[in-house]
């Protein structure tokens, strides 16, 4: 048995058409959820044994005969209510393993002898006692209880999901956001219901479809985001994946966004001079489409793991920024919430660049990588103070994108 | 208010998951006094099946599409008067279009159908279809006693030799997973692959069924039934053949029951409701006494669910219940309380070891994958 180590358990993000990133995750995961429910039938762990069948013989006798059971030795069971006509076994069973015990009023018991998997044409199955001389009355055997393995059923599609805390980077940051169709709202078509592949270590996923990212700036603390993605389809391993890893731009220098340099611009405005803290996120709603099959293709099972379509649907920004204070004339501004326009301009530390070295000139010296903005109603406002702290003002906007 | 029209002969997107398929039969009913009753067909198209189809999650351009085809049957056209006395383009025509498993291509009607518009790009559109012409001519699957005339019987080695004889009724279709039954028996034998029709026959002699069984012991030639021949028809349902039953008349043990047995076991959760008939004498508002009203007065009228059945088992109970028309009579193991019931045990008359029942209407939903949910209505008769 062998563990793999952080290192070795890369995460890599691309389009279908296989141009991707390798993303400097601090954390990822991938669960997946499908929902299930066992449905019960009515008596289906009863069992009624109507007569007696000899295994050598098609016809078979209905009428009930006491039957005096030998140590060990098999015998046929017709099963349903006394007298007949004969029920077969419930199909809301899996299966019925061999030695599964039959407990009867008498406190006495049966068991099957062999795996048994109903479906639907069990009218006779095989029996034995593991003790002998003692039979059953007519209404005794009516009166069998057992505890087989009952039937799931999959009530929708399987989901899972990817999370994902990551540093962005020089490299992924820009790629990230035009992949998953969020930097920039101007392209075409507006939205972007392109699917997301990928690589978690050897595990290759693909159907990927990014459902949040948020990220938050500390004065004197790296920027980490977290992302989350809905995923469908298949998973299957690649080892041949790893060898290209070590040879990935990953392990080149990367550039950083830090919250020393990064910028919030659009709080003055709203009463605060000095941001302590700042927080973006965007929420995607998006909605899959799975098509019931037809008698032409019900067994190609594709058609309900992999959907037709992932709409996106709402899509909605929300920031929120803690200060110093708050203007508080926003109280009065009446109905319909007073417009923010706030932008986080993410910068590197800025390090002087080193000259010509090839390392060095990828290492925190960029300056400006990128800018997130909001430009959307206040939706809430607070003013709090602690024995152990000081006054701060926190407002929350939001903006609709879709 | 039509939508813009795109021109595409087919519907162009395959309905989601949730799609219900109706069934309803139109039946004439005469009751006796003593709730005895006869029911019959009112015509060979009084079988009817309906479907409510959802397509959802569409873009704007597959939406278009859709409602096109679906509105097109509505478009003006300037009527022609044709020199027989009639208008020739009057007709709304019925389409060919394929629901979902189980069932067959068909030809439908669509007379209602919304759309909703949910968001930028997704659209949500609804329709009903009603199938045009679901002649009950086209189901070919008799009742327990009629089995013999569309199945075939023949004999075999079940274990070690090959298959011998082969009777002249209707050529077999042996599918993987099918089922046999030995004659006079309830011993079966699964079928492990697809059985050409001529290896059960007297020139192949060394040809043998390749059966599933581990619980039987049989050194001889034994007869067998099965009901799956190339006869066997339905009116909605593809590839009946796929479905096996018990092939002969169901037996007690005081003789042969004359309806086939309904074998699929309802869904926990039943409400059985009891109102007996009675009579009420109207002497005064105040002061009333209550008579026992005919023989047979605690009928049942059962809703039961089939909840989470497989593909095949859905099929199977769907075929049951088509292959009956909404009229004809079955019979049917209820819960363990409400069997067993003797004449002489002061039951009703007609009570004896299991209840007879017709099913005028069944509802179908195609949950997910391998999940299907049926409830239908079952009424006792007698």
């Amino acid at each position: 048995m062998r563990f793999e180590p952080y290192e070795n358990v890369p995460l890599y993000i691309s389009t279908p058409e296989g141009i991707g990133e390798f993303i400097f995750a601090e954390e990822a995961s991938i669960a997946v959820s499908q929902p299930l429910s066992v449905t019960r039938q009515v008596d289906d762990n009863l069992f009624q044994i109507v007569s007696y069948v000899e295994n050598n013989t098609a016809e078979d006798s209905l009428i009930y005969e006491e039957k005096t059971f030998v140590s060990e030795e098999r015998f046929l069971a017709l099963i349903g209510p006394s007298g007949g006509p004969p029920q077969p076994l419930a199909t809301s069973i899996r299966k019925i393993p061999k030695d599964t015990e039959i407990i009867f009023q008498s406190g006495q018991s049966l068991f099957f002898d062999e795996d048994v998997y109903p479906d639907g044409n069990q009218y006779i199955v095989s029996l034995y006692a593991k003790s002998g001389d003692w039979s059953l009355t007519r209404g005794q055997a009516q009166s069998g209880h057992f505890n087989p393995l009952f039937n799931y059923v999959s009530d929708g599609p399987i989901v899972g999901t990817l999370d994902v805390s990551f540093y962005p980077s020089t490299g992924n940051l820009p790629y990230f956001f035009n992949i998953t169709g969020l930097l920039n709202p101007a392209q075409f078509p507006p939205v972007n219901e392109e699917r997301l592949d990928g690589h978690i270590g050897p595990f290759e996923f693909t159907h990927a479809y990014l459902n949040s990212f948020e990220f938050s700036i500390s004065p004197n603390s790296l920027i980490q985001a977290n992302a989350s993605f809905q995923i469908y389809g298949t998973l299957k391993e690649d080892q041949a994946f790893l060898d290209d890893y070590f040879n990935g731009n990953l392990y080149k220098q990367q550039s950083i966004p830090h919250g020393s340099n990064s910028k919030i611009i659009g709080a003055t405005p709203l009463g605060i001079e000095h941001p302590i803290s700042f927080s973006y996120s965007i929420q995607v709603d998006r909605t899959s489409r799975f098509e019931a099959p037809t008698s032409n293709n019900y067994n190609n099972k594709e058609l309900g793991i992999t959907p037709t379509r992932v709409t996106k649907k709402a899509v909605t920004i929300n920031m929120s920024i803690q200060g110093e204070s708050l203007d508080p004339d926003m109280l009065q501004d009446g109905f319909n919430g007073r417009i923010a326009n706030l932008k986080a301009q993410l910068y590197d530390l800025s390090y002087e660049n080193f000259g010509s070295d090839e390392i060095f000139n990828q290492e925190n010296h960029n300056g400006f990588l990128t800018e997130f903005s909001c430009h959307g109603p206040i939706t809430s406002q607070a003013l709090s103070v602690t024995s152990q702290g000081n006054l701060i003002g926190a407002i929350e906007t939001t903006q609709t994108l879709k | 208010m039509d939508i813009s029209i795109i021109e595409n002969a087919n519907l162009p997107v395959a309905a989601s998951f949730g799609g219900t398929a109706s069934f309803s039969s139109l039946v004439d009913s005469v009751v006796l006094n003593d709730s005895y009753s006869q029911r019959s067909l009112k015509g060979i198209n009084s079988l009817n099946m309906s479907l409510d189809l959802s397509f959802n999650q569409l873009t704007d351009e597959e939406t278009r599409k859709t409602i096109s085809f679906l509105q097109k049957n509505f478009y003006y056209t300037p009527q022609e008067y044709h020199i027989y006395g009639v208008f020739t383009n009057k007709r709304i025509e019925p389409f060919n279009y394929t629901p979902f498993y189980p069932y067959k291509p068909n030809q439908f009607f669509c007379l209602s159908y919304a759309h909703h518009m949910e968001s930028k790009n997704v659209n949500n559109v609804t329709a009903s279809f009603t199938c045009a012409y679901p002649s009950i001519l086209n189901n070919n699957e008799p009742p327990a006693s009629g089995y013999g005339s569309i199945s075939s019987n023949f004999s075999t080695f079940l274990f070690r030799g090959p298959a011998i004889s082969y009777d002249s009724g209707a050529t077999l279709s042996l599918k993987k997973d099918n089922y046999i039954y030995l004659n006079g028996g309830y011993k079966n034998f699964k079928l492990n692959s697809d059985q050409n029709p001529s290896t059960i026959s007297l020139e192949q002699s060394t040809a043998r069924l390749d059966i599933n069984s581990s619980i039987y012991n049989f050194s001889q030639a034994n007869s067998c039934r099965s009901q799956h021949s190339t006869l066997r028809n339905s009116i909605f349902i593809e590839n009946p053949n796929e479905c096996s039953y018990y092939p002969y008349n169901p037996k007690t043990e005081s003789g042969e029951l004359d309806f086939r047995m309904f074998d699929f076991r309802p869904t926990e959760g039943v409400k059985i409701s009891h109102s007996p008939k009675y009579k009420t004498s109207s002497v005064t508002d105040f002061y009333q006494k209550f008579n026992k009203y005919g023989y047979n007065h605690n009928l049942s009228n059962l809703s039961l669910s089939f909840n989470g059945r497989s593909d095949l088992e859905a099929k199977r109970i769907l075929f049951f219940l088509e292959s009956h028309l909404g009229y004809k009579k079955f019979c049917f193991h209820f819960h363990h309380l409400y069997r067993g019931n003797e004449a002489n045990t002061g039951g009703s008359p007609h009570h004896k070891k299991v209840s007879t029942f017709y099913c005028p209407e069944w509802t179908h939903t195609f949950t997910y994958h391998n999940n299907h949910n049926i409830s239908a209505t079952f009424i006792e008769c007698v």
